[in-house]
């Protein structure tokens, strides 16, 4: 539940960033500067958050493996998204996400 | 081939064909039919896919359309595939088939996934009972069809006959299945009630499912841009080419042929993305559990889970929004998504809102727009009330049913998505042809520019129709030439040089902002209509829309005046 609730504040992260990158354009990160937010990316995110609270509080690890496939999913296709238009999201973070649900898949 | 939905009829299709089908509609219905070739044992082997049913006793277009076939037909043999991992509802449909007195062969399909599920089936038992050839096969994993193979080449076997009432069949059914499945684990895997829990759960189900439906999106206009722009690129060079070569027939087909069929065929890669998100979902096992998710708001407006998808994708294009339709079964359900689907606001009409909001409203725009893209949700639902309540009356027959997940072959993706594509070049491809002939006809003759053309006059002649409006002659042709697609009507003002704030007020560019969204749809959306739905609808929906569109507009200019 640890795991659970690390990605939901990892991901309530991403969100505002995401936000804050809707409304305001470019945000810079150190050498990384996102300019490709939208709202509807972050309802993305803020969904995969909410599906890992939930995972938290009901103690159920199904929640926890479907946020992380979402979030792998979601990251690839910014990933060529990006590619396609030179535009990138806060999405692309949600790589951080595969190695747990590949983890649990294959158990 | 007979069976049930979701057993793996066109994967077996898939396997016995090599791939080598094509999909159509079954004449004078919208019931997808397809048909393929297989060469067994040096014979040529015609397979055809029928949809897929639970039984013959409703008066359901797929059950008519299988039951008419079979009797018409007269198939030299009935390939009844069965899905193993629910044997006793499969057969009730199989002890039905047994009555049309046609050789029949029983593929046991999902084999892999049976045993997966602990489900053991003693086919030979089986096949003594019902007197038939019975096969274990797992089309996707191109397990028993060489033995199929063999079973058709020696042409399969008359059943036994079981006659009985609906009940008795159903109990027998139970009874054969009982003797011969045995079951060592019970329940489904964990990572199907994982996956279940989540994607069903009646807090973050939608949410999910419209996560899922936005990658869709982005997958479909974002990833597919590059490909569109470069085949759009490679057409406007060549049309440009033999445009600028003398004579007519250059500038027919360079403009006229070129340009219009080569703005079809640019939405090439979007619809192949389309195909192979949608072909994921599906093959997958996601499908069902999103159209369940959505049903009962669906519902309300005569509508089924089925039809959410389509509409959602219309907001990006409608071309392939019309083609997504072919997953909704219910011919009626399916007539009215396509229709309402042209008011979902597409991309191709943001250009328009951007230019006229920027002008009229420009601190208020974005709410501007989004009241728009609202407005065409709103009128899309009602009229499809008033369509299932009117022309398409009738209950929805519709039978959730719950696959279990599954990892798609990129094979099965591959050959799903390039056969719906392929369709929709050949039916759209050859209409476009024409029309874009005529568009660019009445838009260069008699005088060779678009202000001297038969397009202008036809502007001005219909611009007294437009006066309750109070739009100008410019606006009108604006209008007509979006016909061949929205961009153009941006396109047409710029060339005619309108300036917009000096001939309209704001709400009389309310008032065209919203015929714009409503008004019929592009000469490629009627193209893919009539390929789904057929002629008589196409008409239909260009008529429904404008109708729609001049009701709605006039009322908004009316509302205008008197505030």
């Amino acid at each position: 539940m640890v795991v659970a609730l690390i990605f939901t504040l990892y991901f309530l992260l991403l969100t505002a960033l995401e936000i804050l990158s809707a409304l305001y354009g470019d945000i810079t990160l150190g050498w990384w500067t996102v300019d490709g937010g939208s709202v509807i990316n972050a309802f993305v995110l803020g969904t995969i958050a909410a599906t890992y609270l939930k995972g938290a509080v009901v103690k159920r690890d199904s929640y926890s493996t479907v946020a992380s496939l979402l979030a792998t999913a979601f990251s690839v296709l910014m990933i060529l998204a990006y590619l396609a238009s030179q535009s990138i999201s806060f999405g692309v973070f949600g790589f951080a996400a595969a190695p747990y649900f590949l983890k649990k898949v294959k158990k | 081939m007979v069976g049930n939905p979701n057993v793996g009829k066109t994967s077996l299709l898939n396997a016995l064909t090599g791939g080598n089908f094509t999909v159509a509609n079954f004449p004078g219905v919208t019931v997808e039919k397809k048909e393929g070739k297989g060469v067994i044992g040096g014979k040529v082997v015609t397979f055809v896919d029928l949809p897929g049913i639970y039984g013959f006793e409703t008066e359901n277009l797929d059950e008519k359309v299988a039951r008419d076939y079979i009797i018409r037909e007269k198939p030299d043999l009935i390939l009844n595939v069965v899905n193993a991992l629910n044997l006793e509802r499969n057969l009730y449909l199989t002890l039905q088939l047994t009555e049309f007195g046609v050789p029949m062969i029983i593929a046991l399909n999902m084999i892999d996934e049976a045993e997966k599920e602990g489900i053991r089936i003693d086919e030979e038992r089986l096949s003594e009972i019902l007197g038939l050839p019975v096969v274990k096969t797992s089309a996707v994993r191109g397990e028993g069809i060489e033995e199929l193979k063999k079973e058709i080449l020696k042409g399969g076997k008359v059943p036994k006959v079981f006659r009985g009432s609906l009940e008795e069949k159903i109990e027998l059914a139970g009874r054969i299945a009982r003797e011969v499945a045995k079951s060592e684990k019970v329940g489904v895997s964990e990572i199907d009630e994982a996956f279940d829990e989540v994607f069903m759960d009646k807090h973050l189900g939608i949410p999910i499912f419209l996560s899922i439906m936005w990658m869709m999106f982005v997958f479909t206009y974002t990833i597919a841009e590059p490909f569109n722009s470069l085949l759009g690129k490679i057409f406007d060079t060549l049309a440009s080419y033999i445009s600028g070569l003398d004579g007519w027939l250059f500038s027919m087909l360079g403009d006229g042929v070129v340009a219009g069929v080569g703005s079809v065929l640019s939405f090439i890669p979007n619809i192949a993305f389309l195909f192979l998100a949608l072909s994921i979902l599906e093959l997958s096992g996601y499908m069902p559990r999103a159209v369940y998710l959505v049903d009962g708001l669906m519902a309300r407006f005569g509508l089924n889970g089925r039809s959410i998808i389509p509409l959602i994708m219309g907001f990006g294009c409608n071309v392939p929004a019309v083609l997504a339709t072919r997953s909704i079964e219910d011919e009626r359900v399916r007539i009215a998504t396509v229709i309402i689907n042209p008011f979902m606001s597409c991309s191709a009409r943001l250009p328009i809102y951007v230019l006229f909001a920027g002008i009229f409203f420009p601190k208020t725009g974005s709410a501007v727009i989004m009241a728009l893209y609202l407005i065409g949700v709103l009128i899309a639902l009602i009229s499809a009330l008033a369509l299932r309540k009117t022309l398409l009356k009738g209950e929805s027959e519709f039978i959730m049913e719950l696959p279990p997940y599954m990892l798609p072959s990129l094979r099965e993706l591959w050959l799903m998505t390039w056969v719906r594509t392929k369709h929709f070049i050949q039916k759209a491809g050859t209409v476009i042809l024409a029309m874009s002939v005529v568009v660019w006809y009445i838009t260069n003759y008699p005088g060779g520019s678009i202000e001297s053309s038969y397009a202008a006059m036809l502007g001005k002649v219909l611009q007294p129709l437009f006066s309750p409006m109070g739009w100008s002659w410019e606006l009108v042709l604006a209008l007509i030439t979006g016909f061949v697609a929205k961009e153009v009507v941006v396109a047409t003002i710029g060339v005619l040089n309108v300036d917009i704030a000096s001939v309209m007020s704001p709400h009389q560019a309310f008032a065209f902002m919203l015929f714009t969204l409503l008004y019929m749809p592009c000469v490629a959306t009627i193209a893919a209509i009539r390929a789904e739905i057929g002629t008589k609808w196409a008409i239909f929906g260009v008529l429904f829309s404008f109708a729609v569109a001049y009701m709605v507009s006039m009322i908004a200019t009316e509302v205008g005046v008197w505030l």
